[in-house]
């Protein structure tokens, strides 16, 4: 978990700074689509803040967003659907019109839709990428069988 | 509905926590902790910032050095093409000023001229017109009033002059001065000086006097110049008197010789 937060915080300052695609929601969006964790809910709450912070949106408006997508990919992750990891794709295309949309709304920025291209075309080396980290690279816990005599 | 959506409650408690932030934010409440979150956020992103300012000029130089390149190549070629059609413009300029030049020399309704460019020099002079043009063998070529040679040998495009250096060459000369006039002829040499030969004793030639053709050949016009006289030889034993004479010009100056068609 830690790494994760080292990794969405290096994120949340290169989207603010230099790449202009959402990357603390496409990496939010494709953990949840990879594990339905409440961790997932926290860090989207927190790295909204973040970005908000960093991006000076009013305060939380951002966090708003994150976790409304990020409830919405962890329910959608339980449909038989959510086995073609194609899925991703037009779900991320979905969410970042949905993002860009709210930001011109609330932020008055100009949308763009080269982002929204560029997001869903990510969406799933990235989701390949994080799948691959979680499988082979975070510990799970021991599981312990109880058997009665 | 907690069974479609996963941790529902505290979907709701961070969705409610959010809303009572933005609601705070609007209310100017969270102004000092955002001051206060400036303080540590802001050197990071200008850090990250100028980090990719820096990279972006160490790509843009490789870049620039790329398309500089490519605009050097496309330059050289173009200032090489300019050179080649300057030098072309100035050849025809210095061309269209010597046909004006030998215009006034050679009356162009007396004499049938066709200018012709010289391509070789060795023994003979090799021009670039043949008997295609109109050139015969044994036609006269001048350069304005001053006789070069005559056309030995005539090709389809090209032709070879026998110049008055040319040791085959004989012309029958008089020179000129306040004095008098003096006869003799004129024959080449093995090198550049031509050697003035047969003027009688009594006949005056001085060193400087101009060298003109008598015209008795039949091919050759009377009163072109062939050289200026350089030495006089006049020994009393000898019965005729000799003369060095040395050419107007240098030959391989030329850009344009005329042939004398008629």
């Amino acid at each position: 978990m830690k790494k994760l937060i080292i990794i969405l915080t290096i994120a949340a300052f290169l989207q603010t700074t230099v790449i202009p695609i959402d990357l603390i929601l496409l990496i939010l969006i494709c953990r949840a689509y990879i594990k339905s964790e409440k961790s997932n809910l926290y860090l989207a709450f927190a790295f909204g803040l973040l970005v908000g912070h960093l991006n000076l949106a009013p305060f939380g408006i951002i966090s708003l967003i994150y976790l409304t997508f990020v409830a919405v990919t962890q329910a959608l992750s339980r449909l038989r659907l959510a086995g073609n990891p194609l899925l991703i794709v037009p779900v991320v295309f979905v969410y970042a019109s949905l993002d860009q949309l709210m930001s011109s709304v609330f932020m008055h920025e100009t949308m763009e839709f080269s982002r929204i291209i560029i997001s869903a075309s990510l969406s799933l080396p990235l989701l390949y990428l994080i799948r691959l980290w979680e499988e082979r690279f975070i510990v799970q816990k021991e599981i312990k069988l109880k058997y009665k005599r | 509905m907690g069974e479609v959506i996963p941790n529902l409650k505290l979907f709701l408690f961070l969705l409610f926590l959010s809303l009572i932030i933005l609601l705070a934010d609007t209310l100017t409440l969270l102004n000092l902790p955002k001051k206060l979150i400036f303080y540590i956020t802001n050197p990071v992103s200008f850090g990250i910032y100028t980090t990719r300012q820096k990279l972006g000029k160490q790509f843009y130089f490789i870049f620039a050095a790329r398309f500089a390149a490519q605009e050097n190549k496309a330059l050289k070629e173009q200032v090489g093409k300019l050179i080649a059609e300057n030098a072309e413009i100035r050849k025809k300029l210095s061309e269209n000023e010597t046909l004006l030049s030998q215009e006034k020399h050679l009356d162009p309704q007396t004499f049938n001229l066709l200018s012709a460019r010289p391509i070789g020099l060795s023994r003979y002079l090799k021009i670039d017109k043949g008997f295609s043009s109109g050139i015969k063998t044994g036609q006269v070529v001048v350069f304005e009033d001053n006789y070069v040679g005559k056309v030995k040998t005539a090709g389809g495009e090209s032709a070879t002059v026998e110049l008055l250096t040319d040791p085959d060459s004989k012309v029958s000369v008089f020179t000129l001065n306040k004095e008098g006039k003096a006869k003799g002829i004129l024959m080449g040499q093995f090198g550049t000086e031509l050697l003035l030969d047969k003027i009688l004793h009594e006949e005056k030639v001085a060193s400087g006097d101009l060298v003109y053709s008598e015209g008795m050949e039949g091919f050759l016009p009377r009163g072109l110049i062939l050289g200026s006289v350089n030495e006089v030889l006049d020994r009393e034993n000898e019965i005729f008197k000799q003369a060095k004479v040395k050419p107007i010009f240098d030959i391989g100056d030329l850009d344009l010789v005329f042939v004398i068609l008629e």
